[in-house]
């Protein structure tokens, strides 16, 4: 193991080092940002202090880029570590070398992809730790939900899995492949569509509950303002600005029918539209913070799962792979 | 100390030509009597031949009596050949082919016509001697016996 | 008796409905130099391959003495390796390791040893390449043409300095190429391959002791008993490679004559007969 432990270093000295340099300066800018939104939120929550508290201010967009890079950094492990592990040697033609010395291919394999494991681990692990710290801070500072897309991300040790999954999607991808470029457009491809899928897939992971938000006046029916809203401060808003309305009677009809039939002409008053169609309130499809940990718990396992199964890949094409030409 | 070489592209085997450069150094006096031969090691290195080739032709070069194997210090010239014969008969033997080599030249034959005649002469069995080559063996054992008696001329 | 290096019985390997290698039994001899050859795909890489365990047989077994290493044709290193560090690869990912054997190799041939690999000749990487496969100490060493695209004077050093290895230790070197005539007095044994079976195999010596060129009138057979290898023919003229108990020492009476072959006679020989079945 001694041995591969080297020849890990030697031959991926370069993303080591790089990584572990980015690590730390990631480590530090997310120490000091997570400390100036602490300590600006204590400085609103003081009384006689008005703050506009909003997100879109130098220091919690600062927090917000940081967590968005723990989140992007899994694909860079994919790129840099895993595609390089066997696609580099594939091509550069070095696998007869490195497997007809006294190390089998089993142990080569999995020696050096653990070494890499446990690198990635521990940058990782650090950066999940505190983008999670991060994303408490951000969200005292500026009230926006850690069931919402980043913050979620951030949270819940899901960049130390998603790190792991993906320095294992990215050697399968070079095992099965065989080519650097045509693994990084394999794993650019899976990124995107993961980036695509997962926000949807992840609304599903349980039923979303439906509530009902009665308007308090009709003044507070445009869309923008949702009045009930404050007192589930914490969940997964499912809305996305086409959640429907309900009646006096109790019917409920979608956004579409109200917005764009009733409601379309723009000379009546948007209020005044409601009020002739008894609308009276409007549904909100959401799920409820304290499933958060849960859900976080689901996304690791499909990360564990990806990993794992990613390997099992990388394992066979290694197996089967013929170093002599025939 | 002799350097080999071998050449891969004539027909002799590599072990033969070993013994004919000893054998060829011997003569020429290149080789003397208690002179070491490079190791078995040393000459698979520089010709690029194999243990087996060099020991074979050690081995050869040592049945004939030529060369001495000591224990564990390596291989040494013990005989002699041609090339330390009389000095004198030697130097009588080259005069007269050097004549015959003009009469040849003379006669309009080629360097190689010349290689193939005496080829043939040695080849030819040593049975009963033609009427011209006892005269020249009479001629040959006259001129040796007085020139015995002369101190040595030609450089050794 | 002598030792065995490396020893097949039955042994076949088809890649889909070809046969590279098929019904093919040997026993080598340990601490020679074992010449390989064979035309293009007549199963010299195959055979290669499966004594150094990167590719199994679809029938038949191999057994060898000790540890095995092949040098292939491409001679893989890492580029970005400096040759110091090509010689840790090999001590770090091996259970023996012969640094010394390894530096001395190298030194013999000045190879610079803080130069990556990538900015080496395409000669100093075959040494490089030696000097990694010698350093861990393989008592069988499989050449597969490595030296193919080194000029001939370095063809000449690494192949002498090769055979002082094997003068030294217990090392047995198959070597594959296709300069046949450059194996003169450097095979001790010579094992011919034709179609994926073993044509021809024994000591070099022997064989050529066994094998002679009968030169003579036209005639359809030669003119004594033994298996004829290759005939050509001319309107007056007929030359037979036979292979008989006596070889060149056969006796023929005149006008035929009876000449020593070499071991490249011997080779095209055979390998001219194949090609001549091949064609039918």
């Amino acid at each position: 193991m001694r041995g591969l432990i080297w020849l890990t270093w030697r031959q991926h000295r370069w993303p080591i080092v790089i990584s572990a340099g980015l690590t730390a300066l990631l480590a530090v800018f997310m120490v000091l940002t997570a400390s100036e939104l602490g300590s600006m939120a204590a400085h609103c929550a003081a009384p006689n202090v008005r703050c506009t508290q909003a997100k879109t201010e130098s220091v919690p967009s600062h927090a917000t880029y940081l967590m968005n890079a723990v989140v992007f950094l899994p694909v860079l492990v994919a790129v840099f570590w895993g595609v390089p592990l066997l696609a580099r040697e594939f091509e550069q033609r070095t696998l007869p070398l490195a497997w007809s010395q006294d190390v089998s291919r089993q142990k080569w394999l999995f020696g050096k992809a653990a070494v890499m494991v446990t690198l990635v681990g521990a940058m990782a692990t650090l950066l999940a730790g505190l983008s999670e710290h991060l994303a408490h801070q951000y969200r005292a500072y500026t009230g926006e939900s850690l069931f919402d897309g980043t913050q979620f991300q951030a949270g819940g040790w899901l960049p130390l899995t998603l790190a792991l999954a993906w320095l294992a999607i990215g050697i399968a991808a070079g095992a099965a492949t065989r080519r650097v470029l045509v693994s990084f457009a394999v794993v650019a491809g899976v990124w995107i569509t993961r980036m695509v899928l997962m926000p949807q897939a992840r609304q599903h992971f349980a039923k979303p509950l439906t509530l009902k938000f009665p308007f308090a006046g009709f003044d507070d029916a445009s869309l923008s303002v949702d009045v009930g809203r404050s007192s589930i401060p914490n969940d997964m808003s499912m809305d996305s600005g086409s959640a429907g309305f309900y009646d006096s009677h109790g019917g409920t009809h979608s956004a579409a029918q109200v917005m764009r039939g009733w409601c379309s002409d723009s000379r009546t008053d948007i209020g005044t539209c409601l009020k002739n169609h008894d609308i009276v309130g409007k549904l909100s499809t959401f799920q409820p913070a304290n499933r958060m940990g849960t859900f976080h718990l689901i996304e690791n396992g499909i990360n564990l799962g990806l990993f794992a199964l990613a390997l099992v890949v990388a394992w066979y094409c290694v197996k089967r792979t013929r170093t002599t030409v025939s | 100390m002799i350097a080999f070489h071998v050449d891969r592209a004539g027909s002799v085997p590599a072990y033969a030509q070993l013994v004919q450069q000893v054998r060829e150094a011997l003569r020429l006096g290149l080789l003397h009597p208690g002179d070491k031969l490079p190791t078995v090691r040393e000459v698979v290195t520089s010709c690029a031949v194999n243990a087996a080739t060099v020991l074979k032709a050690y081995r050869e070069l040592e049945l004939s009596g030529l060369v001495e194997a000591r224990q564990g210090a390596g291989t040494y010239v013990s005989g002699t050949l041609g090339g330390s014969a009389d000095p004198a008969a030697m130097d009588e033997l080259r005069g007269r082919l050097r004549s015959w080599v003009g009469d040849a030249r003379h006669a309009g034959l080629e360097d190689d016509d010349m290689r193939a005649l005496v080829t043939s002469v040695l080849a030819e069995p040593p049975g009963e001697l033609s009427a011209e080559q006892r005269a020249a063996r009479a001629e040959t054992e006259r001129t040796t016996q007085t020139t015995q008696g002369r101190p040595s001329a030609g450089p050794r | 008796m002598t030792e065995v290096a490396f020893e097949t019985q039955n042994l076949g390997k088809r890649y889909r409905k070809l046969w590279a290698l098929k019904d093919f039994s040997v026993a080598l001899p340990a601490n020679k130099v074992i010449a390989l050859v064979g035309a293009n795909g007549a199963g010299k890489s195959t055979l290669m391959s499966i004594a150094a365990g990167i590719l199994p047989p679809t029938e038949g077994e191999v057994r060898v003495g000790g540890r095995v290493v092949l040098l292939s044709q491409d001679k893989p290193l890492y580029r970005s390796f400096s040759v110091a560090d090509m010689l840790n690869f090999g001590r770090h990912l091996n259970t023996v390791w012969d640094q010394p054997r390894a530096l001395s190799w190298l030194s013999r041939f000045d190879i610079p040893l803080d130069r990556p690999c990538g900015k080496l000749s395409g000669g100093q990487q075959t040494q490089v390449a030696m000097a990694v496969a010698l350093g861990a100490r393989p008592s069988l060493l499989l050449l597969d043409e490595p030296l193919a695209n080194l000029d001939p004077v370095a063809r000449r050093e690494v192949t002498g300095e090769l055979l002082g290895e094997v003068a030294d230790s217990d090392l047995t070197v198959v070597l594959s190429t296709h300069v046949v005539a450059e194996l003169a007095g450097v095979g001790d044994h010579l094992l011919l391959l034709r179609g994926g079976r073993g044509a021809l195999d024994g000591d070099v010596e022997e064989l050529l002791s066994q094998h002679t060129r009968l030169v003579g009138p036209r005639a359809d057979q030669p003119p004594v008993d033994g298996q004829v290898v290759q005939s050509q023919h001319t309107a007056r003229q007929s030359t037979f490679l036979v292979r008989t108990l006596l070889g060149p020492e056969t006796p023929v009476a005149a006008p035929w004559q009876a000449q020593p072959v070499t071991l490249e006679d011997l080779v095209l020989g055979y390998l001219r007969t194949g090609n001549a079945e091949g064609e039918l």
